[in-house]
């Protein structure tokens, strides 16, 4: 009598049909519910495989052409980063003196800014003053990619020294504005070796004409904005 | 696009905390499931085989009660994307199968915007029952226990419930794995399986077949 009416079904034994049910638990007094929920869960039909065929061949195609793909846009978040952090410290450098001098001067009555502050307050005391030296230098540039080469190929040259070390230097897209400006794979060592032993952490000090190829080039101008 | 709460298709993004609970079940056969997982990824082809035939059924009926009789196109969509993104996927086997749900939901989840219109829950129904009450489905069901009358009578729930059910019953995730495919809670999950299963009991109960009916 009673074995078709489902009792009520209680958190504990749903959890447990829901649970076993591949297994077919056996719940007392929910058998349908069980038989149900099994067959729900039956095994494999042959045709629910029908598109194996089609699954396997892009798991070859997938293997044929693997990873870079999705590597690409990292290596360029490192270079970028790489960028970013020389120029925070430069600037940051700069930045410092400035206030240090300013403070010295006695035009920051009470500001407590004497100390090396931390990279993001830099970051926008940086921006800011760049910002306007930029200005003045070079008015009608665009803000974006066309800035300067000079602290690129310098980031560039970072990213491209530390890939080195692992050989795969080449293979980053990032990288081939580096290889162009220096003349070819094989010249970029050594101009990195000129970039890098030239201005070691100062890559945006204004007027830098002695910059291999640059000379044409407004040379301080750190702020492009990355993204 | 990621209605799925932000954590998209990506394996990098996913795949960090897709790992199991319930591994120590399965004890036996978790090694070399892994092995299977390890070397899918490695670019083993029969251990991608293997892993298509063990998942693709249970995608497949998923995707039956979202889109219906559209249900093959989406999983072959889905699957593109399993085999091209699975070197990122990091997690066990019991994540992968958590991870290629989430994908395939979120194919199933664009194909229905495309299409415009409501998922097809009801349709189904009608679709592999003929025009039928949920009775005639639930008897239906008990009569053959067929996985197709099944997932007919699971789909005819409201979309929550049915969701809840199928990825606990037949995906075989657990409540806090199904919880971040569909992007809720597990609690909520939990209690849209329970209300689920009343429905279905209900719904048995009330195509009781004729013989000993009982009272009332």
């Amino acid at each position: 009598m009673s074995t078709h009416r489902s009792r009520r079904i209680g958190r504990r034994t749903a959890e447990r049909l829901l649970r076993d049910a591949p297994g077919h638990a056996q719940v007392t007094g929910h058998d349908r519910l069980g038989d149900l929920l099994a067959a729900a869960a039956a095994p494999a039909r042959d045709r629910e495989l029908t598109g194996e065929h089609a699954a396997m061949a892009a798991f070859r195609d997938a293997r044929l052409a693997p990873a870079p793909q999705r590597r690409r846009p990292r290596m360029l978040k490192i270079a970028l980063a790489n960028l970013v952090t020389v120029k925070i410290a430069a600037v940051a450098a700069a930045a410092a003196g400035g206030i240090a001098l300013a403070a010295a001067a006695g035009t920051l009555p009470g500001q407590q800014r004497e100390e090396p502050a931390p990279a993001a307050d830099t970051d926008v005391v940086a921006t800011t003053s760049v910002t306007t030296t930029e200005k003045s230098k070079a008015p009608d540039k665009k803000p974006d990619n066309s800035a300067s080469p000079s602290p690129s190929l310098h980031g560039l040259c970072q990213a491209y020294t530390a890939r080195a070390e692992h050989g795969k230097a080449h293979e980053n897209p990032a990288l081939s504005a580096l290889i162009t400006a220096a003349g070819g794979p094989d010249q970029v060592p050594a101009f990195c070796a000129d970039l890098l032993g030239d201005k070691p952490g100062k890559p945006d000090a204004p007027g830098k004409p002695d910059t291999p190829g640059k000379s044409d080039q407004a040379p301080g101008k750190p702020s492009r904005s990355n993204r | 696009m990621q209605s799925a709460a932000g954590f998209g298709d990506s394996g990098e993004i996913s795949g960090v905390a897709w790992s199991s609970r319930r591994s120590s079940a399965r004890k036996s056969t978790a090694d070399t499931a892994e092995d299977v997982l390890a070397a899918a990824r490695g670019g083993d082809e029969n251990a991608f085989r293997s892993l298509y035939r063990d998942v693709q059924p249970k995608l497949l009926r998923y995707l039956q009660v979202l889109v219906g009789t559209d249900a093959e196109d989406v999983a072959s969509d889905a699957w593109l994307q399993i085999a091209r993104d699975l070197g990122s996927f990091r997690g066990d086997v019991d994540g992968f199968r958590g991870w290629a749900t989430t994908i395939a939901r979120n194919r199933a989840l664009d194909h229905l915007r495309r299409q415009q219109r409501r998922p097809v829950v009801h349709g189904t129904v009608e679709d592999v029952a003929e025009p039928a009450g949920p009775e005639d489905t639930a008897q239906a069901a008990v009569d053959s226990v067929g996985t197709d009358a099944a997932l007919a009578l699971i789909a005819g729930l409201p979309r929550d419930q049915a969701e809840a059910v199928l990825l606990r019953v037949v995906v075989g995730l657990d409540a806090k794995a199904a919880a971040k495919v569909l992007g809720k809670r597990p609690g909520a999950v939990r209690t849209a399986a329970h209300r689920g299963l009343r429905t279905l009991a209900a719904q048995l109960d009330a195509s009781s077949p004729p013989g000993p009916t009982p009272p009332e």
